[in-house]
């Protein structure tokens, strides 16, 4: 029953399966300044399945969020392809919502416009969908919020704003780019259990990919977890998180979770993510 | 929570009192000095009037210094108007084209150096005897602050917001009106306010060049007869303009950007 004993064979299954929503065709980054040029991301395939939850860990630098600009269309790859749906992503991808490490609010519109913010630019009458915007705030536990500036808002509140606009148009795809980053560790812990319980309400009309540093949020996301190495990023491993939903964040530090979150550190060990101190033994 | 309020509101009043009051009391206990110490010192009136002379110099000639006050406030706003629109204009174009970046950019800086009170007298050969070349002097000197603070602030939008801009897929006219002008106000008000005290000097500047009207040409008037009392108090009428469209400007700014973090 150790979870991790299976995982070796896991790594075969992520080549493509049928029911794909993304795919990347060995896709990489280089960026060129005028200070030299830097590989971002090595050469990567992927498939992103429709409906899951992608969590992505790496150390720092390691292309993590080249990748998402990437997928999302907002950057172009230097070689490969993505692919959405089958269809190349040569510009920016419009079916997407996005949330950042920052909330990137507009200081002079209320929540709910800041919401709305989606529609409107894109020439959408944002009217008939403030119901649904307020609907989905609540769920997102910002009751009765909607009318506060975003300077009267928490942190976590401020996320949960910006959370808020990434879905109120119905993607298909959820881009989150450690949006969790910033906030206090308690509010955290909420943020995820509610992040898991708004996609177990979409089920498989929502994809989402969530990158993070934080290994044990990875693993009580994700269906599976994908683990870079250092720059440029590689993928070290997939691991399929074969754990029943609703997930407890009781038990991150227990069994299961904690099993998995283990298994992440070995691989980020052995790739070469950590600093290996003198009186380990290490070598010279 | 009304508790709460009251007392925010009371403690608000009681910060304003004492931003007034502070400098209003150091100022007066100046006037206080100013009024005992001259006459003590024997110092004549044509070199420095005490206070109460003053005041009365203003109030006497009170006609005559707002007919002369119209002038320069005429001066001051439809130049400083027509920098601000201008300002604007070139912030948004020299940051939205690269190619208008780089050909304006270093003329602008260019154009900052240069000494534009020493053309004025040339201004009075083009542009003849009117208001036309005062309201130049005050759009060149206005002009500059409003178009480097009006760029800074459209170049400092944060890249997220950028990039969520784009996948919204918003064309750059929405975009425009939708994020980056109320995103640059901030930055455009202290351009403003900027522009605006500059405005001021740059009317008497032009009226001192050249003028029959005008509190700069009052001023002249009043030095070359040795009516320092006079001078003083068309002085004061200078401050009190100033300081009023100054404030005009502030209270525009806290209404346009009431929402926002102090
Ligand atoms: N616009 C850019 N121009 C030049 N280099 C860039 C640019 N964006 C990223 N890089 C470089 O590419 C590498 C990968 O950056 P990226 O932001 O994708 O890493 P990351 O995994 O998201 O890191 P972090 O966890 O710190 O956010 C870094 O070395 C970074 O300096
Ligand atoms: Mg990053």
């Amino acid at each position: 029953m150790d979870p991790a004993a299976g995982l070796t064979d896991v790594r075969a299954a992520s080549p493509t399966t049928g029911d794909d929503l993304v795919t990347l065709d060995g896709v990489a980054k280089t960026y060129t300044t005028a200070t030299g040029t830097t590989q971002a991301l090595s050469p990567t395939s992927l498939a992103i399945r429709r409906g899951e939850f992608l969590s992505v860990v790496g150390p720092s630098g390691c292309g993590k969020s080249t990748l998402l600009t990437m997928i999302s269309g907002l950057v172009p790859p230097t070689a490969g392809e993505v692919r959405i749906d089958g269809e190349l992503v040569d510009r920016p991808y419009r079916h997407c919502g996005i949330a950042f490490q920052t909330s990137v609010l507009l200081e002079w519109r209320s929540v709910l416009d800041n919401v709305l913010l989606q529609f409107e630019m894109r020439g959408i009458d944002p009217a008939p969908h403030r119901d649904k915007a307020v609907a989905l705030l609540d769920s997102l536990g910002l009751e009765g919020s909607s009318r506060l500036y975003p300077r009267e808002l928490s942190g976590g509140m401020k996320q949960r704003v910006s959370i808020a606009r990434a879905l109120i148009h119905d993607p298909s795809l959820l881009l989150m780019d450690e949006p969790f980053s910033a906030v206090d560790a308690l509010t955290r812990d909420q943020l995820s259990m509610d992040l898991q319980q708004v996609c177990m309400d979409r089920g498989r009309d929502l994809t989402v990919l969530f990158i993070t540093h934080h290994i044990e949020e990875a693993v009580f996301l994700g269906d599976r977890v994908l683990v870079m190495t250092p720059r440029p990023g590689r993928i070290a491993e997939v691991i399929d998180i074969d754990l029943p939903r609703p997930r407890r964040l009781e038990d991150a530090g227990r069994e299961k979770q904690a099993a998995y979150a283990a298994h992440i550190r070995e691989t980020f060990s052995r790739v070469g993510v950590y600093r290996r101190n003198q009186h380990e033994g290490g070598q010279a | 929570m009304t508790e709460i309020a009251t007392g925010a509101r009371r403690r608000k009043a009681g910060n304003a009192l004492s931003t007034l009051a502070y400098p209003g009391g150091l100022c007066l206990v100046l006037l206080a000095l100013w009024q005992f110490l001259v006459p003590a010192l024997d110092v004549e009136t044509s070199v420095l009037p005490v206070p109460t002379e003053i005041l009365s110099a203003g109030w006497e000639n009170r006609d005559l210094i707002r007919e002369h006050t119209w002038p320069t406030l005429l001066e001051t706003v439809v130049g400083f108007a027509i920098a601000a629109v201008l300002g604007i204009v070139v912030a948004v174009a020299i940051t939205a084209v690269p190619a208008i970046h780089k050909t304006l950019y270093p003329l602008l800086v260019g154009s900052l150096v240069v000494p534009k009170i020493a053309i004025a007298p040339l201004f009075v050969i083009w542009f003849g005897f009117g208001y036309t070349p005062k309201i130049i002097m005050v759009v060149l000197i206005a002009f500059f602050p409003v178009v480097v603070d009006m760029a800074l602030g459209l170049t400092s939008i944060p890249p997220e917001l950028r990039m969520l801009n784009r996948s919204m897929g918003a064309s750059r006219w929405r975009a425009f009106w939708k994020i980056s002008f109320p995103f640059a106000l901030p930055n455009l008000f202290i351009g403003l306010k900027l522009a605006m005290a500059l405005a001021i000097i740059g009317a008497i500047v032009a009226e001192f060049v050249q003028s029959s009207q005008g509190l700069g040409y009052l001023l002249l008037q009043a030095n070359s007869t040795l009516q320092t009392p006079l001078f003083f108090a068309a002085i004061v009428a200078l401050t009190v303009l100033g300081v009023v469209l100054y404030m005009v400007i502030e209270l525009l700014e806290a209404v346009v950007l009431r929402t926002r973090r102090r």
